[in-house]
């Protein structure tokens, strides 16, 4: 199956129940109660996602969540105390959702190089693909306060293990600065930002070779970096 | 110093915030009190104040003479002499500004659309320019203003100048390759 297929396939997964059922039957039925409270739960916050990439944090407001996600206003604050805390609760949602998809298609016995070319292109195919969930995660999250933005920070933190291996192919590691996947991850971010916010989002993908290139040059120099850029180049044309 | 005056906003009343929250007619108890208040018309004029002196400042170190290598030196360094002269006024350029609203955050990406004019300058220094795109210095841009961004958040940028080799180290890697700028990380930072 296509990578990008494939992608498309295990995010939907993740909010599989919204899918299956995206409201719920008014009135009395069988359906259990844990159920109904979770799929309330999925709804908002997939309705938290869609309105903060089409209007920003700001103008999204409580009454609209309640009413895209098609829940009355009490239950959203039995959920929630506030918008900020239902954003931050979609961010993580996604944030988590994302990194189950890297854990399963990111094959962590591929050689190093391979891994963060495999990550970058899924990271691009998820962006494509869930782009008012990236919106969330990668553009509003700067906009709607401190604790978002110390959100967004711990993202680019959470990716910088899987760069810092890298670090084992460069004799002079050692030298290498001590922020340098962080700084990395926030480039390769504001990149992605910067497209969204601009709604080029179509060729996305076109953005790989580049920053392969960026990516891995510390680590295995530019010869080697440029090999797999070509290489992603190649799979991006066929 | 208009950003100044512009740094500590007198608390709106309760009832200016029911205003102004949740712009396009849905408002409510629910929106106020959350995270801190978009950027009103002022503020947004202070900040960009405050972002033109910064550009006009490293903008005028980098036209000076030398090679692009050199004239990336001489902005790093107008630029950090600049964030570190004012502590409150780096913060208000490269940290209040998110969670200000869509319109300062535009502001903040243009501030680093013009980094990424000048380290695009590096791709004269490659055998074949078109080798690569602007977005390689939209991503060194962006690289640059993570590491500012994590040091401002874990405290200051008092001993900013510290910081150099590493901000250069990242703007040139792209274009000068990993070994010549690993040498970045070794000059002193007063060189």
């Amino acid at each position: 199956m296509a990578l990008s297929a494939t992608v498309a396939r295990r995010m939907a997964e993740t909010r599989s129940i919204s899918e299956r059922l995206a409201t719920l039957p008014p009135g009395r039925h069988l359906v259990p109660h844990d159920f109904v409270v979770q799929n309330q739960r999925e709804r908002m916050l997939l309705a938290t996602a869609e309105l903060v990439a089409e209007r920003g944090y700001r103008r999204t407001t409580i009454e609209s969540i309640a009413k895209t996600a098609r829940v009355a206003l009490t239950t959203f604050y039995e959920h929630f105390e506030s918008k900020e805390e239902c954003f931050l609760a979609a961010f993580d949602e996604n944030v988590d959702a994302a990194a189950e998809v890297f854990a399963e298609l990111v094959d962590p016995e591929l050689d190093w190089t391979e891994q963060i070319s495999t990550g970058l292109e899924v990271f691009l195919e998820m962006v494509a693909t869930e782009t008012p969930r990236a919106t969330l995660c990668l553009v509003e999250s700067q906009a709607a306060g401190p604790a978002a933005l110390a959100r967004y920070q711990g993202m680019l933190e959470r990716v910088a293990p899987k760069l810092r291996e890298g670090r084992a192919l460069n004799p002079r590691s050692a030298r290498l600065p001590e922020g340098l996947e962080v700084a990395l991850a926030g480039g390769i971010a504001w990149l992605v930002h910067q497209r969204l916010v601009a709604g080029e989002v179509a060729e996305i993908k076109a953005l790989l070779p580049e920053m392969l290139q960026i990516a891995l040059t510390p680590y295995v120099g530019e010869v080697e970096a440029g090999r797999a850029a070509d290489a992603a180049q190649a799979r991006i044309a066929a | 110093m208009r950003w100044r005056r512009a740094e500590r906003p007198t608390p709106p009343r309760l009832e200016s915030r029911l205003d102004h929250e949740g712009e396009g007619g849905e408002q409510g108890r629910a929106n106020v009190s959350e995270a801190p208040r978009e950027w009103d018309d002022d503020r947004l004029a202070a900040y960009e104040e405050a972002a033109v002196e910064l550009c006009t400042c490293v903008t005028s170190a980098y036209d000076g003479p030398g090679g692009w290598h050199d004239r990336v030196w001489a902005a790093g360094w107008a630029a950090m002499s600049f964030l570190e002269d004012d502590p409150a006024r780096a913060r208000f350029l490269l940290v209040d500004v998110n969670g200000a609203g869509r319109r300062a955050q535009a502001r903040r990406d243009r501030l680093l659309q013009r980094l990424a004019d000048m380290l695009d300058g590096g791709r004269d220094q490659l055998e074949d320019p078109a080798a690569i795109s602007r977005c390689t210095a939209e991503i060194a841009a962006g690289a640059v203003y993570a590491t500012l961004l994590g040091r401002l958040d874990g405290g200051g940028l008092e001993q900013g100048k510290a910081l150099l080799g590493e901000l250069i180290y990242l703007a040139v890697m792209p274009y000068l390759g990993s070994r010549a700028a690993e040498q970045e990380l070794l000059v002193q930072p007063l060189r």
